[in-house]
């Protein structure tokens, strides 16, 4: 029970990664809040996997919605110790057919979502000179991925950022690092066509496609009190595809 | 306590600063001279203020108005508290 007394946020974690964090967060006895965007049916199965999980809907790409949303937490006795942001979403199609919404909807929830979320957790952070931050990307956003310019161009930001902001926030003790999975098992993983992700499948050394757990494991490291030297990091988090 | 107590006493405690309310001007500037703060030191302070007394500010702007001094400080969580 690494995590019992810590309230932990965890945007898009009513699904995929997001989801498996939020349960094992709660099975090491933290109380869990699951921010979600759309997904009511995501968010009713994962608040019945564990009663220190609730879930709440609100859209991080709109900041007056998490300022308020976050403020509703603090003042309800939960400050936000530790912040996993998973919310993502993508839109893949190759750049000469991309059409604007498709690059300002991935841009907007993946990279300004971030930075809404992680300002206004930040300041809560600061002021209790405490904090873990994990921010999901991307292997895409290391190597690219053909078909993903906005996705790749949104987690590979979203990297950086985490950087920045590890710099501005270790002098108030703060660790903020990224993980960046490869092919996970996952919704978005699913969009993929079968040859597609038999193909991925044939290059990753350890012969198969990662799960949600196996990506869990690795965040709830970072933002456990066992992490008390990682911060700016990205971790790759990939069966040996890149090495 | 009055505000400006209040708000000197804030300072010291949450930028460790090893002085007393007293030695602190209440005209004195808070950066550059006077108490010598960084850019550093503002952020925290600004969170700081917006969680102790309800007033944000919001920009730097805000912020170089506010931190002129004690007295400026004080002027502006009265204007701007929620």
């Amino acid at each position: 029970m690494i995590f019992k007394g810590k309230n932990a946020l965890i945007t898009g974690g009513t699904r995929g990664i997001g989801r498996a964090i939020a349960l094992k967060l709660a099975e090491e006895g933290a109380r869990v809040t699951c921010w979600y965007h759309a997904n009511a049916e995501g968010a009713r199965i994962t608040e019945a996997l564990s009663p220190s999980i609730t879930t709440e809907a609100v859209d991080v790409t709109r900041h007056d919605a998490v300022k308020s949303a976050l403020r509703r937490l603090t003042e309800n006795g939960c400050p936000v110790d530790v912040l996993v942001h998973a919310a993502g979403i993508t839109r893949d199609v190759l750049l000469a057919g991309m059409e604007d919404e498709q690059w300002h909807a991935v841009l907007d929830a993946n990279l300004t979502g971030a930075y809404h979320v992680c300002r206004e957790v930040v300041r809560e952070m600061i002021f209790q000179r405490s904090g873990r931050i994990v921010n999901l990307a991307s292997l895409s956003g290391v190597t690219g991925l053909p078909g993903q310019t906005n996705y790749a161009a949104s987690k590979g930001g979203l990297i950086a950022f985490t950087k920045a902001l590890a710099l501005e926030t270790a002098r108030y003790g703060l660790l903020v690092n990224a993980v960046s999975p490869g092919l996970i098992q996952t919704d978005i993983s699913n969009t993929l066509s079968e040859e597609r992700l038999q193909q991925m499948t044939a290059q990753i050394p350890l012969g198969r496609a990662g799960t949600p757990e196996e990506v869990a494991e690795l965040v709830l490291f970072l933002v456990s009190p066992r992490n008390t030297y990682i911060t700016g990091q990205n971790l790759i988090i990939s069966g040996g595809l890149t090495t | 306590m009055d505000l400006k107590q209040q708000i000197k006493h804030m300072i010291i405690e949450r930028l460790r600063l090893k002085i007393t309310p007293e030695e602190i001007d209440d005209e004195a500037p808070l950066f550059g001279d006077g108490l010598a703060l960084d850019s550093i030191d503002a952020l925290e302070l600004s969170i700081a203020i917006d969680k102790t007394f309800g007033a944000e500010i919001k920009n730097e702007d805000d912020g170089r108005e506010a931190f002129r001094s004690i007295n400026h400080l004080a002027a502006y969580i009265e204007q701007h508290r929620t």
